[in-house]
């Protein structure tokens, strides 16, 4: 157990409610050719650029499975590439697209409003139907968006 | 626009980002689909959403010691300069085609959750129950 962080996810008590334990092998982060790093970020900043978003989905398991960083250090770092560059895209689209601030505070407020009680419910859901439910919404809207 | 839609979709995303999901590859088609609103507006609200949550978050993790600079700074700088050219090159698209190509950018991000979700899902090993609890390990 020498080389795990063991994390423990404790749900509920009784009647069946799950424990879940995660082993995750402690950080062997040594030496990531600086190639790697700057070709991510190419490819993050690319693709962040180009769909408004995104771009963490890439960045967190870059950071987790190419450079083995912790879940959690993926996580939190994955936060400190996107930040920047959300907001140097998003100057750029405000200047070429001006758009109605109205409607904007709105859908951002609702969204931070949701973000905060998403970090709070986290805990308490099963991660596995969540993933499916959330993937099969994802396809479902992509095929409605090509055609 | 009935002002209780927008706080919806934005309250729906929401919930998924702070899951930690992608919250805005959510809101994106939301509001083209169900909104009307065009794919550059969608993206850049999408842009603005992001940003106070990142900052409270990003904030927390920094004094939690969790953000690995010698890891982020290079990713970043990079990062930078490419977002800027990717949404100078964005601006030259059309809205329509630009919403077909971001479709099929969402049906490749759906498709790859569902199979990380299966992966995740078949490594869990039921290992028995103590105690009237099941435990259950990730092993990574």
């Amino acid at each position: 157990m020498k080389n795990f962080n063991v994390t423990k996810k404790i749900y509920s008590a009784n009647d069946g409610k799950i424990i879940e334990l995660k082993l995750e092998p402690k950080e062997k982060v040594k030496k990531v050719n600086i190639f790697v790093k700057l070709f991510a970020g190419v490819i993050i900043g690319l693709v962040n650029g180009f769909f408004g978003g995104g771009g963490g989905m890439i960045c967190v398991p870059i950071l987790s499975q190419v450079i083995k960083l912790p879940d959690k250090k993926a996580h939190a770092t994955t936060l400190l590439v996107m930040l920047p560059l959300c907001i140097a895209s998003l100057i750029v689209y405000i200047i070429k697209n001006p758009l109605s601030w109205i409607s904007v505070a709105e859908i951002s407020g609702g969204f931070v409003l949701g973000g905060l009680i998403g970090a709070y419910i986290l805990k308490f859901i099963n991660n596995i139907w969540l993933g499916i439910i959330f993937s099969v919404i994802i396809i479902a809207g992509g095929v409605k968006m090509i055609l | 626009m009935n002002v209780f839609w927008l706080i919806l979709a934005g309250f729906i995303s929401g919930i998924i980002g702070g899951m930690g999901m992608g919250g805005g590859t959510l809101l994106i088609p939301i509001l083209t689909i169900f909104l009307s609103f065009s794919q550059k507006e969608a993206q850049s609200i999408n842009l603005i959403s992001f940003i106070p949550m990142a900052i409270v978050a990003l904030i927390i993790h920094i004094k939690n010691k969790l953000v690995d600079y010698k890891v982020g700074i290079p990713i970043m700088s990079i990062g930078i300069i490419f977002s800027v050219l990717g949404s100078f090159v964005v601006s030259k698209i059309k809205n329509d085609i630009l919403r077909k190509i971001f479709g099929f950018f969402l049906l490749l991000v759906g498709l790859n959750q569902l199979i990380q979700t299966i992966i995740t899902y078949k490594k869990t090993k039921h290992v028995g129950d103590i105690k009237g609890f099941r435990f259950k390990i990730y092993v990574k």
